[in-house]
């Protein structure tokens, strides 16, 4: 009778995990096709208080799954404010850059003006520039988030006293150091002659240049980040997240820096972006958000049902910069995973003949190895103890291969130091 | 036959005379001879002749010695001891009677105008004077039979008499108490108590005496009463018979009822229907019917005939429940043991009930067992649930406590996994009803309710809310024409949302709506073919629209709090329900609402022919308390009529119009707990609707089947949405997020019963449209170009089946099946990039549609075995959900992960769900 009740709780419990994991876990990816495609002009137009090439991007929808290359050439563009218009004009893909560099001033209504190639007219509603708040704290803190994830938390304080800042936009570049874990001084080459009429193949060793070993690579933050202060005692910002570096990141292993850009803008921009985003961040199971059209501040001058995307500001910025190294968070811990598995192979060369020192082989596809770059090489490989990778590529060739990102660091970035950078 | 018996008087006056005058004097003597033989005797003796009826002498025997005694002095003698009267007529004729008294003057009053007689027939016969029996009007067509105690003598007919019983039950002659006898159709009444025994003191006549009980057969008995006296009753049991009464008394229902669209749910029936986790569910019974659904597996609330879910009028024993449903929509936090029945309006609803626009849930609780203790219980695998009735004042007053609780939270804080076990999900719910029958015209039912949730979403926020609720309600009849019942109820509905993450915006929030509401309900059924109700009821509205403090030191939150809104809603009301002929039948109501929303309030006052916005912002006006501030009063006219084609085959068709007063905000695709009601005011109307319906309703096979087709024409206007994007929480200019517009929604409603067998059921499908359309001046307050677009909840097809096969007396098995389109979603029409963020550009709203959903679950039903003696009954119940194991999709959403958009799609239930739970009953 005992045991009988024993194999009911169990099961009991086990029902009831079950239960629990169901309402947990019924989210499931799926394909999904744009039903009714609308190709529509996306306007990016942010002018700042900077003095500088204002820079506004225009681009039109794509398709879902699709990538983004639908640039939006052929259109006049110019910002007018205080009776000065500012022409763009069309840079490179999508970007147009004001001729003259300039600055948007306090107490200065500016609106935007866009005509595209194939006529049609928007403007935006008149923008005034926000209040100039500085970053006053741009920091790094080990924490652990929300969800239980150990990391480096980037974060920013600000303080307006005016009390009328109160939006807050940030955008981020992060950059950091990649070394490449087996990076070694020598490297193969091949160098090719005729021995009787037959091309032959030696394959040397020579120094690899220095600035494979530590590189630097820049990347740009692609989400949304909003705050407001409009409902705390004090236009203050404390401590806002601006990103997190899980502590597994591969990007904080050596040295890492962001510079954050502080915008502080308009209501409108903060609603409209504040709604957009709510329709691609992730609600409860039970209730999702009404998503829809958002109308911006821009609109056709000429169908009002026409849409359009986006807004135009004019923004107050600041930047900061920060830098921390791995060990300032972590000493004595071992780095974070890197990016690739660096697996080592021996790949099978046929050689031909020993001259001397050198192995001669038959120039073949076999040798593309050393050419393609796809592996660079570790270390001579004697066969002796034998090294498996696995049962089905047994090592074969003298040379251990490993794959680029690991030995060469050029792979992943540039290995010159951004003019910034400072160790 | 008023008439007949006043020519038989008549004629009984002509012979009347003086019979003393003209005696002749006989000496006889009579030693215990059979009455018959001393008539004989007598009629030899003397010139008198006597007339009779053979059978009234029978075992009659006469004793006695005269001598020169008159007719009448003798007569009186022997007849003295038995049921017979005599009359001595002038020619020389000796008249016997049995029980009746021939009188030789007539009743006072007996010469009243012959229309007053003929009015007041009954009471003839009832006349304490003298009893003029004769099986006649008074007494029903059928045979009944009757029993005579004591005989009418002239001294005796103006008395009232000790009548005493026993009532036995004829089975095993023992006695059975608790049995009623209702004299005269509910005149007089005593109950048998232990011993079978009752008494009752009855004016002298003719009364009928009905017995009614629950375990016992009716019988029907006349009792001519002319002493005191007793007499016994033998009834048969009834087995098992409660069941078929009731099936009885309601099997023309459906075609017979005036009002047409409206949905019963048997409660004891619906028990066999498997849910999802074994729990009882009323709502979702109520939704496998045409007409009612909801917008998905999970969602909050339901929609009927293509309203919101917010125009419900949810009643608990007359109180409004705001939210009743646990962990959004997965179980509903009615108690089914506790509720006795449920009566949804969703096509005519009566004059009495107003203030939503799409349907009434009219619940009804048990009153609790008077006479014995008595309980249920089950045990699920996520809840369980007790429900108790016990006796205060025994045959008067009883108490019923239920409740129910959910152990999900225990088991989470016991799991292994990190994330898992900081999540939260608990609910609970209670109810605690007070009957007191003071006596028959006066009964008083309190009901208090309570029901709890809390869960967390996310990590860093938690949700809780509750329902309150408490009612009283006193019935009182006047007279037999005449009811009432005065009602007051209190109802609250609150919730909070609490945020803690790990910067310096942490805050508690809260929002809470109370409403008490007065109503005088009367009923009167003075005019035949007429029932009207009449009433009055006011309601006043208490909203905390929203607080929300800093949680936490760290928290820079400045303390919000949206000033408290107050209104009051009114109406009177009066309807009837006339019988024009007897195929014809008329439910006429009207209802007058008044709605006042009151100071103090500042109320923010636009510039017209703008859009409600900032800029158009002129002033924002205060008010005063108890200001009124802003008023609207329409007239509801509630109209339904029936036509009889044939007995078991009716047309039904109905106008409505109704008004609602507040308004539910949702920023959400379906309904969520934490949605807020919001008064109307200066700048936010009322909504009303029109329905037009038109229904066929024919029984088959003696009432076993049901079969109705039903179509409804709806539209309504200043229905609320909002602008996308909205934030509706906190917010104090709520009106500029919000746009009012029109709601149309059509249907057809087929549905088939079979009620009784081995195998009952119903499959029932629906074809409706729900649409709406924002239309305005104003691009910004337009939705989809100012066009009529679907519902969030537009499910044009809508099929369901439930079935019952009783394999046993022990064993039974259901099954239900539902098949929906799928709901409208709205999906992107594209992609596009700001600042290296990939964005979606969404359609317009409601283009797309969900795949369809379909589901199937098995149940069976286990009883424990029916021995008599047990102490309690108890049953087992396997159920699997989803038995196809179908992914049905709830939801499709798109989620901006690493700065690419991926779409997913969610769905509640995606793999067949099995579930045990036992049931008691003691």
């Amino acid at each position: 009778m005992r045991h009988f009740k024993m194999n009911i709780g169990f099961s009991y419990r086990a029902l009831v995990l079950c239960y629990l994991v169901l309402f947990n876990s019924c989210l499931e990816e799926i394909d999904f096709e744009t039903d009714n495609f609308e190709s529509l002009l996306v306007v990016d137009a942010t002018i700042t208080n900077e003095l500088k090439t204002q820079e506004i991007t225009l681009s039109r929808t794509f398709e879902f799954g699709e990538d983004n290359d639908n640039i939006e050439s052929g259109a006049q563009v110019k910002v007018v404010g205080d009776g000065v218009e500012y022409i763009f004009q069309h840079t490179e893909t999508g970007k147009y850059q004001s001729i003259q560099p300039f600055n948007a001033q306090p107490n200065v209504v500016y609106h935007l003006e866009i005509t595209t190639a194939d006529g049609e007219r928007y403007s935006s509603s008149e923008m005034k520039l926000t209040t100039a708040t500085q970053i006053d704290n741009l920091y790094a803190e080990r924490i652990t988030n929300d969800d239980g994830v150990d990391g480096v938390a980037i974060k920013v304080d600000s303080f307006d006293p005016t009390n009328t800042a109160n939006f807050y936009r940030y955008t981020f570049e992060e950059t950091y150091k990649i070394v490449a874990p087996m990076w070694r001084q020598e490297d193969l080459y091949l160098d090719t002659y005729i021995l009787d009429s037959i091309p032959v193949c030696v394959v040397k060793i020579r120094q690899r240049p220095e600035e494979q070993k530590a590189c630097y690579k820049t990347e740009f933050s692609n989400k949304i980040k909003i705050t407001l202060t409009s409902g705390l005692n004090e236009d203050l910002v404390e401590g806002y997240l601006v990103n997190f570096l899980p502590s597994d990141d591969f990007k904080i292993s050596h040295r890492y820096s962001a510079l954050v850009k502080q915008f502080v803008i308009s209501e409108e921009a903060f609603n409209y972006l504040e709604t957009i985003q709510s329709f691609t961040s992730q609600g409860s199971l039970f209730s999702q958000v009404q998503t829809g059209f958002v109308m911006g501040n821009i609109s056709s001058t000429v169908n009002p049902n026409k849409k359009v995307i986006g807004i135009f500001d004019v923004s107050s910025v600041t930047t900061q910069r920060l830098f921390f190294n791995f060990i300032d968070f972590y000493p004595n811990t071992n780095l974070p995973p890197f990016i690739t598995s660096c697996d080592l192979r021996a790949p099978d060369v046929a050689q031909l003949f020993q001259d001397g020192d050198e192995e001669i082989f038959i120039c073949s596809s076999q040798l593309n190895f050393i050419t393609n770059r796809i592996r660079v090489y570790l270390e001579e490989y004697t066969g002796d103890p034998p090294f498996y990778v696995g049962p089905a590529d047994p090592p074969l060739g003298p040379w251990l291969m490993v794959p680029r990102a690991c030995g060469d660091c050029t792979a992943l970035g540039e290995p010159e130091p951004p003019s910034f950078w400072v160790e | 036959m008023v008439k007949k018996i006043l020519s038989l008087a008549f004629c009984m006056i002509s012979y009347v005379s003086v019979a003393q005058q003209n005696d002749a004097l006989i000496t006889v003597a009579f030693d215990n001879i059979s009455i018959e033989d001393a008539i004989l005797v007598l009629e030899d003796k003397s010139p008198y002749r006597f007339y009779y009826q053979n059978d009234w002498l029978k075992e009659i025997r006469v004793t006695g010695n005269f001598q020169n005694t008159s007719i009448t002095q003798i007569c009186e003698i022997i007849f003295q001891d038995t049921p017979l009267n005599f009359y001595v007529t002038k020619d020389l004729k000796v008249m016997l009677t049995q029980y009746n008294q021939i009188y030789n003057t007539l009743p006072n009053g007996f010469f009243q105008s012959k229309n007053e007689i003929e009015k007041k027939d009954e009471e003839i016969v009832e006349a304490p004077k003298a009893v003029f029996y004769k099986e006649s009007k008074f007494v029903q067509s059928n045979k009944l039979k009757t029993v005579r105690i004591g005989k009418q003598r002239k001294d005796n007919v103006a008395n009232e008499y000790q009548l005493s019983g026993i009532i036995m039950n004829a089975t095993n002659n023992t006695p059975a108490a608790n049995v009623s006898v209702i004299v005269d159709g509910g005149k007089k009444g005593a109950v048998s108590n232990s011993d079978g025994s009752f008494s009752l003191r009855l004016l002298a006549g003719v009364h009928i005496l009905k017995t009614k009980s629950l375990s016992f057969q009716e019988v029907e008995q006349r009792v001519v009463l002319f002493d005191n006296g007793a007499f016994s009753i033998k009834l048969q049991e009834k087995f098992e018979g409660l069941d078929e009464v009731l099936l009885e008394g309601n099997a023309n229902i459906a075609v017979k009822e005036v009002t047409g669209g409206v949905t019963k749910v048997d409660v004891e029936d619906s028990k066999n229907i498997p849910l999802v986790l074994g729990e009882r569910d009323i709502f979702k019974v109520a939704a496998t019917m045409p007409g009612i659904s909801s917008a998905g597996e999970g969602a909050n609330g339901y929609n009927v005939r293509g309203g919101k879910t917010d125009q419900n009028l949810i009643l608990l024993d007359d109180g409004v429940v705001y939210n009743p449903a646990h962990f959004f929509g997965i179980f509903s936090a009615i108690n089914p043991f506790s509720t006795s029945e449920v009566s949804i309006y969703k096509g005519h609803v009566p004059a009495n009930y107003g203030g939503r626009l799409s349907s009434v849930f009219d619940i009804k609780s048990k009153d609790a067992i008077v006479n014995n203790f008595s309980g249920e219980a089950s045990l699920g695998l996520v809840t369980s649930n007790i429900l108790l009735e016990v006796p205060v004042i025994e045959d008067k007053a009883g108490v019923l406590i239920g409740g129910r609780a959910t152990y999900s939270d225990y088991i989470l804080r016991n799991l292994e996994e990190e994330e898992l076990k900081k999540s939260t999900a608990s609910f609970y719910d209670g109810i605690l009803k007070y009957n007191h029958t003071f006596s028959e015209k006066d009964k008083i039912k309190a009901t208090g309710y309570y029901s709890k949730d809390k869960f967390n979403v996310t990590t860093d926020s938690l949700i809780g809310y509750s329902n309150r609720m408490a009612s009283l309600r006193w019935d009182h009849t006047f007279n037999d024409r005449n009811d009432g019942a005065l009602i007051i109820t209190n109802s609250q509905y609150q919730f909070n949302l609490d945020f803690e993450g790990q910067t310096n915006l942490n805050f508690e929030s809260g929002y809470t709506i109370n409403e008490t509401e007065i109503k005088l309900d009367l009923s009167n059924r003075s005019f035949e073919n007429h029932r009207f109700i009449y009433g009055l009821a006011t309601k006043f509205y208490g909203v905390e629209p929203g607080f929300k403090n800093p949680l936490g030191d760290n928290s820079q939150i400045i303390p919000v709090t949206i000033a408290d809104e107050q209104a009051n809603e009114s109406a009177l009301y009066i309807s009837d329900n006339y019988k024009i002929t007897e195929k014809l039948s008329v439910e006429a109501g009207l209802r007058f609402s008044f709605f006042t929303f009151l100071g103090p309030s500042n109320q923010n006052i636009y510039q017209d022919g703008f859009p409600k916005n900032g800029s158009s912002l002129i002033e924002s006006k205060s008010f005063e308390s108890g200001e009124a501030i802003e008023s609207y009063a329409y007239p509801e006219v509630r109209l339904s009529s029936r036509y009889l084609l044939f007995p078991d085959f009716s047309v039904k068709a109905s106008f409505n119009n109704a008004v609602q007063y507040i308004h539910r905000l949702s920023t959400n695709t379906t309904a969520s707990p934490v949605d807020t009601w919001k008064l109307s005011d200066i700048n936010i109307k009322p909504q009303r609707g029109n329905q037009y319906s038109l229904g066929f309703f024919k029984n088959f096979d003696s009432n076993i089947y049901e079969l109705s087709i039903e179509g409804y024409y709806k539209k309504s206007q200043d229905i609320l949405d909002y602008k996308t994007g909205a934030t509706l929480l906190f917010n104090e200019n709520l009106e500029q997020e919000v746009l009012q517009g029109e709601g149309k929604s059509y249907g057809v409603e087929f549905l088939i019963k079979k009620t009784k067998g081995k195998f009952n059921g119903w499959l029932g499908y629906t074809y409706s449209r729900s649409l709406m359309k924002f239309e305005s001046e104003f691009p910004q307050e337009r939705i989809n170009n100012g066009d009529y677009f679907p519902s969030n909840y537009d499910k044009p097809h809508d099929f369901s089946f439930v079935g019952n096969y009783k394999l046993t007396r022990r064993v039974s098995f259901s099954s239900n099946f539902v098949y929906q389109t799928g709901r409208p979603v709205t999906v992107p029409v594209g992609n596009y990039v700001i600042d290296n963020t990939e964005l979606v550009v969404f359609s317009d709203r409601n283009e797309f549609r969900i795949p369809d959903y379909y589901r199937l679950d098995i149940g069976v039903n286990v009883e424990g075995n029916h021995k008599l003696k047990k102490l309690a009954h108890s049953f087992w119940t396997f159920s699997i959900y989803n038995v196809l194991g179908r992914n049905n999709p709830y939801s499709v959403f798109f989620v901006a992960d690493d700065g690419d958009i991926k779409a997913y799609q969610t769905s509640i239930f995606t793999i067949p769900v099995p579930t045990i739970s036992y049931n008691l009953k003691f």
